[in-house]
């Protein structure tokens, strides 16, 4: 098999880069024998960590903070596409279905008014009241 | 990316992965790019400044970190990745001996046949150079060492085998062998006429 020159001498330049098998002091003592000011070097590695950890930290909190909202908005987007559909999901929440607590405020709510009367923008603002009320009632018990 | 993951990525030992990157990063910059110590690469940058951007960047795009990969191998990656780029973009006055691509194909770009080419009678050049230098003959030890890479040797553990010398031997005598090779490329150098002018 012919060789592949290029690729052996990167592997060569690779194990010739590596430190693998010296101690840090001994990697550092190597750099300062170079002239580098490990310590001033050191420092700004520390704060670069420092920084992007905080700021990663921010992210995954954010994130985690608009997937609680997202996931209240769409908790009915699949049970309910249609109009049909969401009068459908209002029955199962009067039954119970979803638990006691989503069919009181359900009954509540359809006490002075009939859900079929209303538009489809109308009973999918609705059913997200109904969805983010139970949301803000677990959270304050 | 979990919190967890990412308080374990903190917790790493960072002084000693910083020192070993700037080790690369002033080894590939020498040996790819013609950069010697006391003066700047492309854009007046120092592989000091390139292993801490190399840093940034790791932790700037670190919720997409895959972590069965380590650190230090990503972080070495990053630094052949900004160096390529840096010549890349380097301007006029700044010229190397060979154009990155002799030794970057892990950037994912193909070279041309004659650039294929030429990169391999350089590559297998500098390896009959390796040989021809006093202290790799007069030595069996080095000899085997740079005779199990050219034979493609990937790991220590590769090397160890081909070899018969044990790991520990192989990396006292790495500091040795990157002196020499170190040495060569610039005879090597000198006789394809090439000025380093960086």
């Amino acid at each position: 098999m012919k060789k592949n020159y290029r690729k052996a001498m990167e592997r060569l330049d690779l194990f010739l880069a590596d430190t693998e098998g010296q101690s840090k002091e001994a990697v550092a003592d190597e750099l300062k024998a170079q002239g580098t000011d490990v310590t001033a070097f050191l420092g700004d590695v520390n704060a670069l960590v420092r920084k992007g950890y905080q700021g990663s930290l921010k992210e995954i909190a954010a994130n985690e903070r608009e997937a609680v909202v997202r996931s209240r908005k769409t908790r009915f987007a699949g049970l309910a596409g249609t109009k049909e559909q969401m009068l459908l999901l209002v029955a199962r929440l009067q039954r119970g279905d979803f638990g006691i607590n989503l069919r009181e405020r359900a009954v509540a709510r359809c006490r002075n008014q009939d859900p079929a009367t209303l538009s489809e923008e109308d009973l999918r603002s609705w059913l997200e009241d109904i969805d983010a009320s139970e949301a803000s009632g677990v959270q304050n018990e | 990316m979990s919190e967890e993951e990412l308080e374990r990525l903190r917790s790493l030992d960072w002084n000693d992965l910083g020192l070993r990157l700037l080790v690369f990063a002033k080894y590939w910059a020498k040996n790819h790019y013609f950069w010697t110590e006391g003066r700047p690469l492309a854009e007046g940058k120092s592989p000091d400044e390139i292993a801490r951007e190399a840093i940034s960047a790791f932790w700037g795009s670190v919720r997409k970190w895959n972590p069965k990969y380590d650190v230090l191998t990503q972080l070495k990656g990053a630094v052949r990745s900004i160096l390529w780029n840096l010549h890349q973009k380097k301007s006029s006055k700044l010229t190397a001996p060979q154009p990155p691509e002799f030794f970057d194909l892990y950037v994912g770009e193909v070279p041309d046949a004659a650039t294929e080419a030429a990169s391999q009678d350089y590559c297998r050049a500098m390896f009959e150079a390796l040989y021809k230098d006093d202290a790799v003959r007069n030595s069996d030890e080095l000899m085997l060492i740079v005779m199990a890479y050219e034979e493609g040797a990937e790991t220590i553990a590769d090397v160890a085998e081909k070899t018969g010398i044990e790991a520990a031997r192989i990396y006292a005598l790495r500091r040795q062998l990157k002196d020499i090779k170190q040495r060569v490329l610039g005879t090597l150098d000198t006789k394809d006429g090439n000025e380093k002018e960086l």
